[in-house]
């Protein structure tokens, strides 16, 4: 996995996402979006951990057709540091503020 | 090789030996004789074939292993065009036999062939001369040595510039034999396969080989471009394709009913048209019990083939007073015949789905249940009565040389019917330990997800689904297709290994809830888990499902579910076989990171060598249900951040002596029961290592935690776990202790000799005991060697120590006054709270208190400031 052989994206537009899913499978002529798809369905997605609500994926450039369209709303082409950065990303560990509530129960 | 039965039954009882593949025999020599060898008064004869035709053919295994090659076409070895354009080069083959030196038409030892697309063919002449045909660019170039020795065993062939030398070894070395002055163009750069036996659509060779090798240079220096070496331990008899040292996979092709077949056991090849041996009981015999390990070739043979036979004198198997174990008709079943009746029993045989499998069998009145593999078995189902009465036997074919089966026999032996199962499972055993014929998933393995068994391509559904049935296993049996609807989520296989592209790559499995150990071998290392029985439908690269997000990239060469009653050596069987076939033994890359993060199916992790992994970052993170991780160390880990935390650990004992942070590494093991003396000396980083580990009482005295490191951090390092006593540790180095100890409640006591940041600066100790509900028992000279304070050092310290004695007390502002230290420009408060019903403050708690205040330090006890 690596930006030549790959494209890395944040979607956070359900519909638009849909949308290109479905143009996806129309233009490869997969015979039900229910049973065959040339990218995954917006709920199996990698979640954003940072915002929990947009989400993380990569496609395969081998897979990608000329006419699969990404320039529209809710789709942000990332590179592959960025990506593993934001699947990997953690909430801020929160020790000291709760020591500092603590000390200031004492004080 | 004589079978010694004794440990196996008493010389009563062995009786009825009938055969063993003899390996006294010579290389493709036809078997007119196959000795008996039991010994005791029931010993039958000898089987026999006058027929020279009729003989079946020994391929002995001559403690190496090389690959038989029948002289038919489509019978070679390949590797898909492997080289560039040869300039100078080497080409040699070793190990063959004396009919490869002198064939009695021209063989080919290996090519790069194809017409129009050519680079060379390497042959032999009946003449026993050696020809090389070289392709380049000004055209097609044909050289020939004078004959070599008959005697010759290997032979070389070496350009460099104009120069062709032939060497040949006759068991001494390579020497030059003759030269040849040749074109030295580079030779043509072919995308034809290199083949080894073959070239193109001629000139098959028959006889053996076990290496032949290509170096791009004339010395036969360094490292070849092709090495392909039967010998090699990863290669196992019957392989049909194996990665050989130089990393390529070679196949070997097969074609007809004497295929070519890599030789690492001995084997005597029934040819399926007449082979069959035939001989006398010299006694009648009403019953038995027969084991033979065999594996089926090409079609199988003709219908109704005999595996092994017996009939009355002058009558045949199928009739009454006979019995034989049999193909059914044409179809691939094996048919029990029993005075004349007949039932089926096994199913997927003569299709050759087993390999070489071992076939037992007792032969009584009422019982003819049969079992393959320790498996399989009838249940009950072969129960044709009455005892049969037979004097005459054969094997692979029926007395009358009719029913001719296409097998490789490995062993074949028959026992009195009385033997006991335990006895008849020590046979197995015995046989099994000594040839190999079948490993435990074969048994009762749950599936095997063979790469070498994965269509080619993208695996998708359909015809292009990857099937993990084990033909034959008693819990594997049934179609278990991994299937991948989505495009951009499928795993690529080329019939070797099924490469996983991305974190997105995956497959969907029907849905299993079964425990076992999971083996599985991948480019990443080969791994082995015990599962739990939690529902799983899906199948990453390194097992079932984990942090999807975290899916890993890599190749997989098979993942076997075996049972929870698998031992050790079945794991380790299986273990071995995925790394024979190009798994990883170790750990491979510097990073295992998130490998097994949420794997909430893993309960035990086996041990793996993990040299030259960096980083398990979040390794086993969340892995909840694994209580044991058996790896003994993590050499060369320096970053395993919560690597363990919030698993189900119950104890760890893996050394991590180049760890540099372990921060969070065991945070919220609620198990956690045991921690070992473990070697974390170069750590500098323990925050929240051992947080929330409500289940750790105790924490191990010999531990080293930073001792070999500077400015070490314990912040919150044991905060809310179960710790009733602490151990008199060597905690000099470290300089954040803010919070370490904060809410042990159960924390009753630390032990004397504790030494806290002796060399350290800048120290930081607010809050390190808050609410240690319990504490009674604080040490003398903690703090002697104390060194600079940082700001709110010690705010906050001992509050909420509500069981603290007086005694402690003392101990606390003494050892602090003793250090020298004055206190840090801001936060000079010592926070303590005791239990005054243990004492007053003693007159030497005062002093110090004098002391310490002069040295600007406000000592609070129980909220007031002294």
């Amino acid at each position: 996995m690596n930006d030549q052989s790959h494209r890395f994206f944040l979607f956070s537009i359900e519909e638009n996402y849909n949308a290109l899913l479905n143009r996806g499978n129309e233009a490869r002529d997969l015979p039900s979006e229910t049973t065959e798809r040339w990218i995954a369905k917006w709920e199996d997605l990698f979640l954003d951990p940072e915002t929990s609500t947009s989400r993380l994926y990569c496609i395969k450039k081998s897979g990608i057709l000329d006419s699969d369209i990404f320039e529209m709303d809710g789709v942000e082409e990332i590179d592959l540091e960025t990506y593993l950065a934001r699947l990997r990303w953690e909430p801020p560990v929160e020790d000291d503020l709760e020591m500092i509530d603590e000390l200031e129960l004492v004080e | 090789m004589a079978l010694n039965l004794s440990t196996l039954t008493n010389s009563a009882t062995s009786g009825d030996v009938l055969a063993e593949a003899l390996t006294t025999a010579d290389f493709l020599e036809s078997v007119p004789v196959l000795r008996n060898l039991a010994r005791g008064s029931q010993k039958g004869g000898d089987a026999k074939q006058g027929t020279a035709l009729n003989q079946p053919k020994a391929l002995p295994y001559d403690g190496k292993g090389y690959l038989y090659m029948p002289g038919v076409i489509g019978n070679h070895a390949s590797i898909p065009n492997p080289l560039g354009a040869l300039d100078d080069f080497t080409f040699q083959v070793d190990g063959l036999n004396a009919g490869v030196v002198r064939p009695a038409s021209t063989v080919t030892l290996f090519s790069q062939y194809n017409a129009g697309n050519s680079s060379f063919i390497f042959r032999q002449q009946t003449s026993g001369k050696v020809k090389v045909v070289l392709y380049c660019s000004a055209g097609s170039f044909v050289y020939q040595s004078t004959a070599i020795p008959t005697n010759t065993v290997g032979i070389r062939v070496t350009r460099v510039g104009t120069l062709l030398t032939y060497l040949v070894d006759t068991g001494s070395g390579y020497v030059s034999h003759d030269t040849d002055t040749v074109v030295d163009n580079a030779l043509i750069d072919s995308t034809s396969p290199f083949r080894i036996g073959e070239y193109g659509n001629g000139d098959p060779l028959l006889g053996k080989m076990s290496r032949a090798r290509v170096w791009n240079n004339g010395t036969a220096s360094g490292t070849p471009s092709i090495d392909v070496d039967f010998t090699a331990t990863n290669v196992r008899h019957g392989d049909t394709k194996f990665k050989c040292a130089t990393g390529q996979v070679v196949t070997i092709n097969q074609s007809g009913n004497d295929p070519a077949t890599v030789i690492k056991k001995s084997v005597l090849r029934f040819d399926g048209t007449n082979d069959g041996l035939q001989g006398l009981f010299n006694q009648t015999i009403d019953s038995g019990y027969m084991f033979a390990s065999f594996s089926v070739l090409g079609d199988g043979g003709e219908s109704l083939a005999r595996i092994f036979s017996a009939n009355s004198t002058g009558a045949f198997d199928y009739q009454s007073g006979g019995f034989t174990l049999r193909r059914f008709e044409l179809n691939h079943q094996i048919q029990v015949r029993w005075n004349g009746g007949s039932e089926v029993t096994h199913s997927d045989v003569f299709n050759g789905e087993r390999g070489d499998f071992l076939l037992e069998s007792p032969l009584r009145a009422g019982d003819q249940n049969s079992k393959i593999n320790n498996a399989d078995a009838d249940d009950g189902a072969c129960v044709l009565p009455n005892p049969v009465s037979s004097e005459e036997f054969g094997i692979g074919s029926n007395t009358a040389g009719d029913g001719n089966a296409c097998i490789d026999l490995e062993y074949l032996a028959l026992f009195p019917s009385s033997i006991t199962d335990a006895q008849a499972a020590d046979v197995v055993k015995y046989i099994n330990n000594r040839n190999l014929v079948f490993l435990r998933h074969q048994t009762d393995g749950y599936y095997f997800y063979d790469a070498q068994n994965a269509p080619v391509g993208p695996i998708t559904s359909g015809s292009s689904a990857w099937n993990g049935r084990i033909v034959g296993s008693d819990f594997g049996d049934s179609d278990r297709y991994a299937t991948q609807s989505t495009a951009n989520h499928q795993p690529v296989s080329d019939g070797f290994k099924v490469t996983f592209a991305d974190n997105t790559d995956h497959l969907d499995i029907p849905s299993i809830n079964q425990a076992g150990w999971q083996i599985v071998g991948t480019s990443l290392g080969t791994f082995v888990y015990r599962v739990n029985a939690n529902e799983q439908i899906r199948l990453n690269l390194l097992g079932y499902r984990g942090s999807a997000g975290d899916r890993k990239a890599g190749d997989l060469y098979g993942i076997i579910l075996l049972p929870e009653s698998a031992t050790g050596k079945d794991i380790q069987e299986a273990r071995k076989m995925l790394i024979d076939r190009g798994a990883s033994e170790s750990v491979t890359g510097s990073s295992a990171e998130t490998f097994w993060l949420s794997r909430s199916d893993i309960v035990e992790f086996e041990s793996v060598d993990f040299s030259g992994v960096a980083n398990v970052r979040f390794g086993w993170n969340s892995c909840s249900a694994m209580t044991k991780f058996n790896v003994g160390s993590l050499p060369d880990a320096t970053n395993v951040y919560n690597a363990f935390g919030s698993s189900g650990l119950t104890s760890f004992n893996t050394d991590l002596p180049l760890a540099l942070r372990v921060d969070f590494a065991w945070k919220d093991c609620a198990s956690l029961a045991s921690f070992g003396a473990v070697d974390i000396k170069n750590c500098t980083n323990f925050t929240s290592s051992w947080q929330g580990t409500s289940a750790l009482t105790s924490f191990p005295a010999g531990a080293k935690l930073g001792t070999s490191a500077s400015n070490v951090n314990f912040s919150s390092a044991w905060k809310s776990s179960g710790l009733t006593s602490f151990p008199a540790l060597e905690l000099n180095n470290g300089n954040n202790f803010v919070l370490a100890f904060d809410a042990c409640s159960n924390l009753t006591s630390l032990e004397t000799g504790i030494s806290f940041s002796a060399n350290a600066s800048n120290i930081a100790f607010y809050g390190a005991f808050l609410n240690c509900t319990s504490l009674v028992d604080f040490p003398p000279r903690a703090f002697d060697g104390f060194g600079t304070p940082a700001n709110d050092s010690f705010l906050n310290t001992w509050l909420g120590c509500s069981a603290l004695s007086a005694n402690s007390v003392e101990n606390i502002l003494v050892s602090i006054d003793t250090s020298g230290q004055s206190a840090p420009s801001s936060g000079p408060q010592i926070t303590i709270s005791y239990n005054v019903a243990t004492g007053s403050l003693s007159a030497a708690t005062n002093t110090a208190v004098t002391s310490l205040k002069a040295k600007g330090w406000s000592i609070i006890v129980n909220n007031v400031t002294l």
